[in-house]
């Protein structure tokens, strides 16, 4: 639906491009965060070297806030080039921190960039102990700058028995509903993934600690929910899934949360 | 007059450490390469000032067998990537390198309006009427009636002709020349790399494996003679050794202009701004 909101692409950006690879994809919830995530995008992807999406839903991306800018700067956003003697210069041999050096055209390596799998030299490579190692690095670079690259938002969750886990607009809409049932004396708190993938799931577990029950509402057909499923397998998760090309209002996650409230 | 320079030696601008290459027995983008890399010894290119860029394809295939700055892309996008890096870097000597389908069926829109902007490119595009490497199927450049995989009672589709659409599209240099004839090949593909603007150059090429066997073409050799006799190049539209059907394929270098070149422009443009 053009120029309705929607949340169905969570799994097209993580899994959208053919072969295995990890992703880093940042879900803004308002004007201000989404220049502080765009910078943060520049920033990871210069020092992860990898594409990052910033993904936000229509509400969240046409909705007119005034926001004082300035505060957040770029950190990261020095790419490291390639230098030394051109002969020992591999393109994908990595550094301590798994983040090959790039080299830049015109300085002599005379490089192959591919898209097909590679050894370090950067030429196609098929053999499976290269392969494995190669696509292995992809994931564990990341894993291993988790700290700059997770992000979250954790609203009174540590004594909430409900947490409703959600991004965008139906993370702004969860807000007010967390206000609402706090005013009625219900225990509901919100956990809103900033960084969407790779899900922060140390965080979600930590915010979850004594929760009996979690809230997924999301405009689509249950995607965040599939992955809170899988990373608390022992709890009880419920879906409030809108696919109408609306919003979810506050009111009707304050209903549902309540609801569920007292059926735990 | 046909016989290499002496000082060139084609193994000088390979990376041996690709050999063996991919390409079949008899394959015709293997003389598009050495023809391609001879323009370039004898223009006296650095190659480290060099980036070529290629798609998907058995012609995509050719960048990594080059000792320069390559880039094998995403399929149809050659043209797309080569765009961004001769806009950021200037200094680079920019070639692409894409086949029939890479450049008029998945990048034909990166075509026409690489064609528009006239952005300082060569782009050569190899053109075997066939998707080779994938199996076989129909291109658009597929002569009507010829048998492929996808296309087992004949193709009924008429075929593109990819320097009418670059003309057309207002590329700055438009030519064409057979892979039988390297000699000519490489001073066409010279003029195009010396040209200020975006420069297109169809090479006829020929698939032995896929294409010829498909329709009992012969050998390599007889494919490459019927070069001479069936596309009735325009070089040889005088010769009386060899009769011609009446397919006419214009040959040498069949359009060319003085527009102005698309990265200057924008550079001048910006300076201006920034000057206010």
């Amino acid at each position: 639906m053009p120029t309705r909101p929607s949340q169905a692409d969570i799994y097209q950006t993580r899994y959208g491009s053919h072969g295995d690879y990890p992703m880093i994809v940042l879900a803004p919830a308002s004007a201000r965060e989404i220049y502080d995530e765009t910078i943060r995008a520049f920033d990871l992807a210069e020092l992860c070297r990898t594409p990052v999406i910033l993904l936000y839903d229509q509400v969240i991306a046409q909705s007119s806030e005034t926001v004082a800018l300035g505060g957040r700067t770029s950190v990261h956003a020095t790419r490291k080039w390639a230098s030394g003697p051109r002969e020992a210069y591999k393109p994908y041999a990595a550094d301590a921190d798994l983040i090959p050096p790039m080299p830049r055209p015109g300085d002599g390596y005379r490089t192959h960039t591919t898209g097909l799998t590679h050894s370090e030299t950067g030429f196609p490579s098929q053999d499976p102990e290269t392969v494995t190692r190669n696509l292995g690095r992809l994931y564990a670079k990341l894993d291993k700058h988790r700290d700059l690259i997770d992000s979250f938002e954790a609203v009174r969750c540590e004594d909430a028995e409900v947490v409703i886990v959600a991004i965008g607009i139906s993370a702004r809409a969860a807000r007010r509903a967390v206000d609402a049932c706090r005013a009625e004396g219900k225990k509901v708190g919100l956990f809103r993934p900033v960084t969407l993938w790779p899900f922060p799931e140390v965080a979600l577990r930590e915010a979850t600690r004594n929760a009996k029950a979690i809230l997924v509402p999301e405009l689509n057909i249950g995607q965040l929910r599939l992955e809170i499923e899988r990373q608390l397998r022992d709890r009880r998760v419920e879906g409030l899934h809108l696919i109408s090309g609306e919003p979810i209002t506050p009111a009707q996650i304050a209903a549902a949360a309540t609801k569920l409230a007292s059926e735990v | 007059m046909f016989s290499d320079a002496p000082h060139f030696d084609v193994r000088d601008y390979l990376r041996k450490e690709m050999m063996p290459h991919f390409l079949c027995p008899g394959c015709g983008h293997g003389m598009a390469l050495r023809a391609l890399l001879w323009a370039i010894h004898e223009l006296n290119i650095d190659r480290d000032k060099l980036a070529v860029v290629s798609g998907i394809g058995c012609a995509g295939r050719l960048s990594a067998y080059i000792d320069a700055n390559t880039f094998h892309t995403t399929h149809g996008r050659p043209l797309a990537y080569a765009t961004g890096l001769a806009l950021a870097r200037p200094d680079l000597h920019v070639v692409v390198i894409t086949g029939d389908g890479d450049c008029l069926a998945i990048g034909g829109n990166h075509l026409i309006h690489a064609c528009r902007r006239n952005l300082k490119l060569t782009c050569l595009m190899l053109n075997n009427e066939i998707y080779g490497m994938t199996g076989g199927q129909v291109s658009p450049t597929t002569s009507e009636t010829r048998l492929t995989t996808t296309t087992p009672h004949g193709n009924s589709e008429p075929n593109f002709d990819a320097c009418a659409l670059a003309t057309a599209a207002g590329a700055g240099f438009v030519g064409r020349e057979v892979t039988r004839h390297v000699p000519k090949l490489k001073e066409l593909i010279k003029a195009g790399l010396q040209h200020p603007g975006f420069a297109f150059v169809e090479v006829v090429s020929d698939c032995t494996e896929v294409y010829g066997r498909k329709n009992d073409m012969g050998s390599s050799a007889e494919m490459v003679l019927r070069q001479k006799s069936e596309m009735r190049p325009s070089a040889y539209r005088d010769s009386v050794d060899e009769p011609f059907r009446s397919t006419d394929l214009p040959t040498g270098i069949l359009a060319q202009n003085n527009r102005p070149e698309y990265g200057a422009a924008l550079r001048a443009a910006a300076a201006a701004r920034a000057a206010k």
